[in-house]
C-alpha cells in the first residue's frame, strides 16, 4: 500500500514537472568579476541540459532563454567555473567570477581526444596562454616566445639572424644524433613540419657540413599572434600516447577559434627597432702597436703604419664592428584579426604582416601570414572545423658564423681586419669596393653584392569533425576525426657574384646555389570516445588510429663560373646537380582508459602500437605504454585543513619511441663511372639486421599545492628519463671492408627537478602583482655502452670542443687538449655544455586598473662553452683586449692551442621580455567612439633588454652547427644577438 | 535528431573508421629512393643491374692503384724499387724507409698512408661478394650465366686478398669477412694462402660451368679475355702466382698450363695480360705517368741500384726508366740523388697491368728451376732476356738459376706491386737488399691496424 502510494505521489510529481518543464524563462543577468567589479565581457553562459548558450555583452550583461529548471554555467578563460542552478522563478543574476590564478580550471590536453582539468592532471605539463605568449611583445617566432617560461625545458637560441633558429631541447638530450632531437609539433590536431631546409650557404662559403647553413627551423612560419594556448608534454610520461615521434616531447598549440556573439575586429600595429645589444669592441692600433704584432715582419709592418697614417690623415679610422653590426632595423608589425559568429558558425579571421630589418645591412625577415578558422555546429551533436593558415616567409640572414678560405663570414673577416682598413675597405662611389689586403674578402662587398635568400610559401589545413553518436542519460560516445596537411614550398639562393674577391682567384668565378624544396605532411587520425558517469565515478575511454606521412623532395643546382652579371645557372661553365627525395608513413593504434573517481583519484592507463617505414623492420608494431595517478588529497572527506585548496600527489611512467633519420635504415650502394660505364659500389656503411628504434621511458614524481585561495601555487616534479637502444655507428673491422655498422648501443639518463612557485603576493583593486618563479636542472649521463667508447669533435682539431660517449659520464661534457691519460678518450674533461640550472621570474603587475606592467628574467647558472670567436680576433690581432694598454700583449695569448684558453663559463641572466601598457578606460572611450571601439591599447615592449654574463662573446646562447645535440654550443664568429624595442598601439572593435 | 538519422550516422562513422583503419595499415615497403640499396640488388637483381655490379667490381678492383701514394709505392719502398719524393710530408721517407728515428713498421699499428693495401683491397673484396650474393639470389639469370658471375667475383677477390696478405706477412690476415658484425678469426700466413687458393679454385670450377659467353660486359683491360674461358685463364694466372707463395711448383704449373702462357718471344707477348684501364674523362687519371723532368715535389724515382747493376743494353732499362736533365733530390731522403725517373707510361690514360705473361713466363721458370727441370727453366728465362735484347744465359746450377730468376724479375716486375720486397722475404734475403744510400731498413711486415686489435679487444 505504502509502495503504491510512493509510487502515485511520484507519478504525480513527474507528471507535475512534465508539464511545468514545457514552460519557458527569459533570464536577464550580468557577470562581474569578483575583485574588481568590473563588467566580464565575452563570458560564454551555457544551458547545461540544452546544450546552448550565449555570451555576455560588452557591460557583462546576458540575456538566456531556457525550458524548466537547469544549471547555467559560466566559463570565461583565466575564471573558475561556476555552476547556477535556476528555476522557472529567476528573474535576474548578478555571477561574480573568481580568478582561477592557480589555473585549476584550465582544460588540458592528455590523450588525443580527451581534455582534463588541471586540477586532476597527473603529469606536469606546462600551458602557456596567449597572453603570455603575444600580449606582451611580439616575438618573431613560436620558439623564442617559449623563452624561460617553461621549467625542464633548455631553449637555445642557435644565431642571432632575424627570423628564428632554435634548439629546443625538452628535459635533456634524447637521441644522440641518430635521431629527431626536437619536440613534435602538433598545430590543431595536425603534424606540422619544424625542419631546417637547408640552402647551401656552407657549401658556397667553405664552411663545411649543411649544419652550419644558419636557415631558421621551420616553425617559424607559424604566426605566434594566432595562438590561444601552448601545451608543453615535456617528457615521455605525458607523451606517451604519440608513441613512436615522442621522445623529445610533444608541443601542442591551438589557435585562436571565433565566439559566438558580437565580432570584434581587432587592429594590431607595431613599430620598432633592432639593435645590437652589446659590442665586443676591437683593438685601437697605433704606430707601436702595429710594429709589435709584426715583429717578425718589419716591411709588412712599414705597409701597416703606412696604411694606419694614411687612414688617419683621412679621417678615415672606424670602428669596423658598428660599421657592419651597428644597423638599427627598423621592425613594423601589422596584425588584424576578426572574430564571431553565433550558436551555429563561429568564425577566426587574420592576417599578419611582420616586417623586421636585422642589424647588418640587407638582412631581415619579411613574413605574410593569413588564417581562417571556422567552426560549424551542423546539429548540437555534429561539428565541424576548418583551420586554415597560408604564410609566405621571406628570410635574408647574411654571412656569418665559419668559413674556410672564401671570407664567406663577415664576422670571420672582421676578426682580421683593423679599423683603420675603412680607409681601403669603404664602398666607393659607383657600387665598387677594394680588394681586402687583410683576408679573402672585403666584409662591405659581402654584405652588399652577396645574396643568402630563403623564401617558403606554406599551406596548413587541418579539418576535424567531432559528433555524438549515442548520448545516454549519463554516457555519450563520441567519435573525433581529424584530417589535416601542412605543405611547405621553399626556394632559396645563395650566390656569390665573379667580381668578388676571392672569386676572382679561382679558376671559375661567381658561384650560385638554388635550391628547390617541396615538403608534404599528411595526416589523418580518428578516435572515438565513451565518456560515461556512474555513482562518484567518471570514466572516458578513447580508441583509435593515426596515419602520418612525409614526403619531400629537394632539387639543387649549382652554376660556378658564371658570365658578368648572369645569374641563370644555364650561362654557368661549371653545374652540379642534386637531389633527394624523402618518404615515410607512420601508422598507429592507441587507446586509453581514463577513471576519475569524484576528483579524488584520477588514473590514467593507456597504450600505442606505432609501425613506421622509418624503422629497419618497416612492418613492425613496437608497444608504448603509459599509466598515470593523481590523488587530490584536498577533495577527501578526511582532508580539513582548509588552508590548502588544492594538494594534488602524482605519479605518471610512460614510453615513448625515436625513429631514425630518413636513410639512416637502408644499406645503399654508391656509384661510380668506370671506363665510361656507370657501376654501384658496395656500401661502406651497414646496418645492423635487429636495429630496432630508440626508445625512451620516463618516471615522474610530483606534487601540486595551491593555499590561500590561489594565491600561492607550488608545482614540484622530479623526473627520471632514460633514452634506451640509442643508435650509433659502430667502427667496424677493416677487413670486412664497411667502415660502420649502425647498431643499438647505448643508453643514457635525463634526471632533473622542476619546481614553480605561483604567486599572487598583491590582491587589492587598483594593483594585482602575478609572480611566477620556476627552478630546473637536468643532469645527463650515458649509463650503458655496448661499443667502444667514442669521441664526437666539434672541429677538425680535439681541442677546438669535443665531447665522448662513454659510460658514466655525460654525454655533453666538454673535452679538450691537452691529454690526459687518465680522462676519458685519453682527453681531459672541462665542464659540460648544459647549465648547472635555470631559473625565471616572471611578473605582471595591473596597476589603477588600466595600466599593465610586465617582465621576465632568466637566469642560467653554469655551464660552459667554446669561444672560437676570440682565438680568430687573436689571430688577426683584432680582439678588443689584445693588447692590455700600450703594447703589452694578452698574457692569454702566450697560452696556445689548449681548450682552457676557448673554454668559458656560459651563466647569465637574461631580461627576456619587458613591457609596460595602457589601456584606454572605457568611460574615456565611449563618449569619443561610442559602440565602435571597445578597447585602445598602446604600450612599450622589448626583447633581450640586457644580459648580465661574464662570457665574452655577443651572445653565451650561440651555436654555429645549427641544433646539434652533443657540442651543442660552440661560437664562431655569429649574426649578434639584436635587443628589440617596440611600440604597440591596438584598436579592439 | 531523430533516433534513425543517429543510427546511420552511427553506422556510417564505425564503417568509415573501419574502412579508414584497413586502408591506412596497407603501406607497402618504402626503398631507397636517392640510392641504389643493397637489399633490392641482393634479393632479386636484373640483368642491368648485375652488370653496373660488374663494372663496380672493375672500380673496386682497380682503386688500389687511383693515387701516387699506392701500394705500388708502398711495397716498392720498402724493396728499394724506388723512392717516392712527396714534398708534403717527410713520412714519405722516414716511415716508408724506415729510416733513423721512425717507429718501427713492424709493430706500428697505424702505418703511415698504407690504405691501399689493407683497407681499400677489402673493400674490393667486399664488393666481390656483394656480386656473389646479387647473382645468386637474381632470378633474372640461368645457372651458367650465374657461374659467370661468381667466377669473376672469386677471381677478383682472390686476386685482392693478395694485396693484404703480403701487407701484414705472419701477422696473418682474417679470410672470412662475410658478416661485419662477426668478422672471421686471423689465420696465419700458410692458412690464409690456403683460403686463398681454395678461393681461386672454386672460381675457376664455376668459370669451367659457366658457358661459352659472359652475360656481362667487361672494360678494354680484359680485351682478349671476353669469355668464360678468357676470365678462366686469367684466374689460373692469378693461381699460379699465388701458387709460388705457397712454394707448391707443381701446383704452379698445372696452373699455368690453364692460364694464359705463351711461351713465345716478343715484347708484345710479353705485355699480353690484362689491365685497368685509364680513360680519362670523369675517370681518374693513371697516377704513376710523369712527364719528362717532373717536378721532384711529387715523383717516383728509380733506386739507383737498377741502374749500376743493369745489364748492358737491357730494353727494360729504356723502356722503364727515363733519364732526367738534371738529377732529381728531395727532402723526403736526404743525401740522395737521383737521375731516372719512372717512365713506364707516356700518357696519364694509359693501362697499367695487373697480371702479365712475363710474370707467367718468370713463374714457369722458378717452378721448373724448383722442380729440378732446369733446361726448362732456362729456356723460359731466355725468351725473357731475348725479349729485351739480352744475350741468352746458361747454367745448371739451382741456386745461380734461382738468382737469375730473382734478377729478371726486379727488372722485368718493377714497380708493379711489391714483387722484389715480396721476392726477396719469401727467399730469406730481405738483408741483401741495400739501404746503405738512405740509411733506412727493410721491413718484413706491416703492423696489424688498430682497428682490428681494437676489435678482438672489444668483441
Amino acid at each position: 500500500m505504502q509502495k503504491m502510494l510512493l509510487f502515485a505521489v511520484v507519478s504525480l510529481c513527474l507528471l507535475f514537472t512534465a508539464s511545468i518543464s514545457n514552460a519557458q524563462n527569459t533570464l536577464q543577468g550580468e557577470v562581474i568579476d569578483s575583485n574588481t567589479f568590473e563588467p566580464l565581457f565575452g563570458v560564454s553562459v551555457l544551458d547545461v541540459n540544452a546544450g546552448t548558450g550565449t555570451s555576455t555583452d560588452l557591460d557583462g550583461r546576458f540575456s538566456i532563454t531556457y525550458t524548466g529548471s537547469t544549471t547555467l554555467r559560466f566559463s570565461f578563460i583565466g575564471y573558475r567555473v561556476q555552476d547556477i542552478e535556476v528555476t522557472q522563478q529567476t528573474t535576474s543574476l548578478t555571477v561574480e567570477l573568481i580568478q582561477d590564478i592557480a589555473a585549476l580550471d584550465e582544460l588540458v590536453v592528455t590523450g588525443l581526444a580527451s581534455t582534463v582539468k588541471r586540477s586532476n592532471l597527473a603529469n606536469a605539463v606546462s600551458s602557456i596562454s596567449a597572453r603570455q605568449i603575444s600580449e606582451n611583445t611580439d616575438p618573431v617566432t613560436i620558439d623564442r616566445a617559449l623563452q624561460g617560461k617553461i621549467p625542464g625545458v633548455n631553449i637555445l637560441q642557435t644565431s642571432g639572424a632575424p627570423g628564428g633558429g632554435f634548439n629546443v631541447q625538452l628535459r635533456g638530450i634524447s637521441t644522440l644524433g641518430a635521431g629527431a632531437s626536437q619536440p613534435l609539433y602538433i598545430v590543431d590536431g595536425v603534424y606540422v613540419d619544424n625542419s631546417i631546409l637547408t640552402t647551401g650557404r656552407s657549401l658556397v662559403s667553405g664552411a663545411g657540413g649543411t649544419v652550419q647553413d644558419d636557415a631558421a627551423n621551420r616553425i617559424a612560419d607559424l604566426n605566434p599572434d594566432d595562438i590561444e594556448s601552448i601545451e608543453v608534454l615535456k617528457g615521455s610520461s605525458a607523451a606517451a600516447i604519440y608513441g613512436q615521434r615522442a621522445n623529445a616531447g610533444v608541443i601542442i598549440i591551438n589557435t585562436k577559434r571565433g565566439r559566438s556573439g558580437r565580432t570584434n575586429i581587432s587592429v594590431k600595429q607595431d613599430i620598432g627597432f633592432n639593435s645590437a645589444q652589446k659590442f665586443l669592441g676591437r683593438t685601437e692600433w697605433t704606430e707601436d702597436r702595429i710594429n709589435t704584432f709584426y715583429a717578425s715582419n718589419p716591411a709588412r709592418a712599414a705597409l701597416e703604419v703606412q696604411r694606419l697614417n694614411t687612414a688617419r690623415q683621412n679621417g678615415n679610422v672606424r670602428d669596423l664592428e658598428r660599421e657592419l653590426y651597428g644597423e638599427n632595423g627598423l621592425i613594423r608589425n601589422t596584425i588584424i584579426s576578426a572574430s564571431g559568429g553565433d550558436n551555429r558558425t563561429r568564425f577566426f579571421v587574420s592576417g599578419a604582416l611582420n616586417s623586421e630589418d636585422g642589424i647588418i645591412k640587407n638582412t631581415g625577415n619579411e613574413r605574410s601570414s593569413l588564417r581562417v578558422n571556422l567552426d560549424h555546429n551542423i546539429s548540437p551533436a555534429f561539428r565541424i572545423s576548418s583551420n586554415s593558415n597560408f604564410v609566405v616567409n621571406d628570410q635574408d640572414r647574411g654571412f656569418t658564423g665559419n668559413q674556410n678560405n672564401t671570407g664567406g663570414s663577415i664576422g670571420y673577416t672582421l676578426a682580421y681586419t683593423p679599423n683603420y682598413a675603412w680607409d681601403i675597405l669603404r664602398p666607393l662611389e659607383g657600387g665598387n669596393y677594394n680588394d681586402n689586403p687583410y683576408f679573402a674578402e672585403n666584409p662591405f662587398r659581402l654584405r652588399d653584392v652577396a645574396t643568402n635568400n630563403q623564401l617558403i610559401r606554406r599551406f596548413v589545413q587541418s579539418f576535424q569533425v567531432n559528433a555524438d553518436l549515442y548520448q545516454g542519460e549519463s554516457s555519450i560516445l563520441s567519435i573525433n576525426g581529424s584530417a589535416g596537411f601542412d605543405y611547405m614550398n621553399a626556394k632559396s639562393r645563395i650566390y656569390f657574384p665573379e667580381f668578388m674577391q676571392f672569386q676572382r682567384n679561382l679558376p671559375l668565378p661567381g658561384d650560385i646555389i638554388s635550391t628547390r624544396q617541396e615538403v608534404l605532411n599528411t595526416n589523418l587520425q580518428a578516435i572515438l570516445v565513451y565518456n560515461t558517469a556512474f555513482e562518484e565515478f567518471d570514466l572516458t575511454t578513447q580508441a583509435g588510429f593515426s596515419r602520418y606521412s612525409i614526403e619531400s623532395q629537394l632539387d639543387r643546382v649549382r652554376g660556378q663560373g658564371l658570365l658578368p652579371g648572369q645569374t641563370n645557372i644555364e650561362n654557368a661553365a661549371n653545374r652540379v646537380v642534386n637531389q633527394n627525395f624523402t618518404e615515410s608513413i607512420d601508422f598507429g593504434y592507441f587507446a586509453q582508459q581514463e577513471v576519475n573517481w569524484a576528483d579524488r583519484i584520477i588514473a590514467t592507463v593507456g597504450a600505442r602500437l606505432d609501425r613506421s617505414t622509418l624503422n629497419l623492420d618497416q612492418e613492425e608494431f613496437y608497444f608504448f605504454p603509459k599509466a598515470s595517478m593523481a590523488i587530490n588529497l584536498t577533495n577527501f572527506d578526511f582532508w580539513n585543513y582548509d588552508l590548502f585548496n588544492q594538494f594534488k600527489l602524482r605519479a605518471a611512467y610512460g614510453e615513448t619511441g625515436g625513429t631514425p633519420n630518413f636513410g639512416a635504415t637502408f644499406s645503399s650502394l654508391g656509384s661510380a663511372t668506370f671506363a665510361g660505364q656507370v657501376g654501384v659500389i658496395a656500401p661502406v656503411t651497414s646496418v645492423d639486421p635487429d636495429l630496432k628504434p630508440e626508445t625512451a621511458r620516463e618516471i615522474e614524481f610530483g606534487a601540486d599545492i595551491t593555499v590561500l585561495n590561489g594565491q600561492v601555487t607550488l608545482e614540484a616534479t622530479y623526473y627520471n628519463k632514460e633514452v634506451k637502444d640509442l643508435i650509433l655507428g659502430l667502427a667496424t673491422a677493416p677487413a670486412t671492408g664497411v667502415n660502420s655498422v649502425l647498431t643499438n648501443a647505448a643508453d643514457l639518463t635525463n634526471k632533473g627537478i622542476e619546481l614553480g612557485l605561483t604567486l599572487r603576493p598583491i590582491q587589492q583593486r587598483n594593483f594585482t602583482w602575478d609572480s611566477r618563479i620556476l627552478w630546473w636542472n637536468n643532469r645527463s649521463e650515458v649509463t650503458n655502452l655496448s661499443i667502444p667508447a667514442q669521441t664526437v669533435q666539434a672541429l677538425g682539431f680535439v681541442g677546438f670542443g669535443a665531447v665522448r660517449i662513454q659510460e658514466g659520464i655525460s654525454p655533453t661534457a666538454i673535452l679538450g687538449v691537452p691529454f690526459d691519460p687518465e680522462g676519458p678518450g685519453g682527453l681531459t674533461k672541462f665542464g659540460d655544455y648544459q647549465p648547472d640550472f635555470q631559473m625565471s621570474f616572471g611578473n605582471d603587475f595591473s596597476i589603477a586598473q588600466n595600466w599593465s606592467v610586465g617582465f621576465l628574467l632568466h637566469w642560467s647558472s653554469g655551464g660552459s662553452n667554446i669561444n672560437l670567436s676570440e682565438l680568430l680576433g687573436d689571430f688577426g690581432g683584432n680582439s678588443a683586449d689584445y693588447f692590455l694598454d700600450g703594447t703589452t700583449p694578452n698574457p692569454r695569448l702566450a697560452t696556445g692551442l689548449v681548450t682552457e684558453r676557448f673554454l668559458e663559463d656560459t651563466s647569465y641572466l637574461k631580461m627576456r621580455e619587458a613591457s609596460i601598457y595602457y589601456t584606454v578606460p572605457l568611460r574615456t572611450l565611449r563618449p569619443v567612439f561610442g559602440e565602435t571601439i571597445r578597447r585602445i591599447r598602446v604600450g612599450a615592449s622589448g626583447t633581450n633588454l640586457f644580459t648580465i654574463t661574464n662570457y665574452g662573446g655577443y651572445d653565451p646562447e650561440v651555436n654555429f652547427a645549427g641544433r646539434n645535440l652533443l657540442n651543442q654550443s660552440v661560437d664562431i664568429t655569429p649574426y649578434p644577438t639584436a635587443r628589440k624595442v617596440l611600440f604597440h598601439i591596438q584598436f579592439d572593435l | 535528431m531523430n533516433m534513425k538519422f543517429k543510427i546511420i550516422i552511427t553506422t556510417l562513422f564505425t564503417a568509415l573508421l573501419m574502412a579508414g583503419i584497413i586502408a591506412c595499415d596497407v603501406i607497402s615497403p618504402i626503398s631507397d629512393p636517392n640510392r641504389p640499396s643493397a637489399e633490392a640488388l641482393s634479393a632479386d637483381a636484373t640483368r642491368g643491374q648485375l652488370q653496373s655490379i660488374v663494372t663496380g667490381l672493375e672500380s673496386r678492383h682497380r682503386q688500389h692503384t687511383v693515387a701516387r701514394s699506392s701500394v705500388f709505392t708502398l711495397f716498392g719502398a720498402f724493396g728499394r724499387e724506388l723512392y717516392y719524393f712527396n714534398e708534403s710530408d717527410p713520412n714519405f721517407g722516414t716511415e716508408w724507409l724506415q729510416l733513423p728515428g721512425s717507429t718501427q713498421a713492424e709493430t706500428n699499428t697505424n702505418f703511415f698512408v698504407d690504405a691501399t693495401a689493407y683497407e681499400v683491397p677489402y673493400q674490393a673484396i667486399n664488393h666481390g661478394r656483394l656480386l656473389i650474393n646479387a647473382a645468386r639470389n637474381s632470378n633474372a639469370i640461368n645457372e651458367q650465366e650465374r657461374n659467370a658471375f661468381t667466377g669473376l667475383a672469386k677471381t677478383i677477390m682472390g686476386f685482392q686478398f693478395l694485396i693484404p696478405l703480403h701487407h701484414q706477412y705472419d701477422g696473418g690476415i682474417r679470410t672470412d669477412v662475410e658478416n661485419p658484425l662477426n668478422p672471421g678469426p686471423f689465420r696465419s700466413y700458410s692458412e690464409a694462402l690456403g683460403d686463398i687458393r681454395n678461393l681461386l679454385n672454386d672460381g675457376a670450377s664455376d668459370l669451367a660451368a659457366a658457358g661459352s659467353t659472359i652475360p656481362f660486359s667487361l672494360s678494354s683491360g680484359f680485351s682478349g679475355f671476353q669469355t668464360p674461358q678468357g676470365i678462366l685463364q686469367i684466374n689460373r694466372a692469378i693461381a699460379a702466382r699465388a701458387a709460388i707463395y705457397a712454394e707448391d711448383w707443381s701446383g704452379a704449373l698445372t696452373a699455368l698450363n690453364d692460364s694464359f702462357l705463351d711461351l713465345t718471344v716478343g715484347e708484345a707477348s710479353m705485355n699480353a695480360g690484362a689491365y685497368h684501364p685509364f680513360p680519362g674523362g670523369d675517370d681518374p687519371f693513371n697516377f704513376l705517368f710523369f712527364p719528362i723532368d717532373a717536378a721532384t715535389t711529387d715523383l717516383v724515382v728509380v733506386h739507383p741500384s737498377l741502374i749500376d747493376d743493369a745489364e748492358a743494353n737491357d730494353l727494360r732499362v729504356e723502356r722503364k726508366f727515363n733519364l732526367r736533365a738534371s738529377p732529381a733530390s728531395s727532402s723526403v731522403v736526404p743525401g740522395v740523388q737521383v737521375d731516372y725517373q719512372d717512365g713506364r707510361y707516356s700518357s696519364n690514360t694509359d693501362p697499367k697491368p695487373f697480371i702479365r705473361n712475363e710474370e707467367l713466363i718468370l713463374i714457369y721458370a722458378e717452378a721448373q728451376a724448383q722442380l729440378d727441370n732446369f733446361p726448362e727453366a732456362v729456356v723460359a728465362i731466355n725468351i725473357v732476356r731475348n725479349s729485351w735484347n739480352l744475350p741468352d744465359f746458361n747454367s745448371s746450377d739451382k741456386d745461380e738459376i734461382i738468382d737469375q730468376i730473382l734478377f729478371e724479375r726486379r727488372y722485368s716486375l718493377w714497380a708493379e706491386g711489391g714483387h722484389r720486397w715480396i721476392d726477396m722475404r719469401r727467399y730469406d734475403r730481405l738483408d741483401e737488399i741495400d739501404t746503405s744510400l738512405d740509411g733506412g731498413r727493410v721491413p718484413t711486415r706491416v703492423g696489424r691496424p688498430v682497428a682490428e686489435i681494437d676489435w678482438d679487444n672489444f668483441f
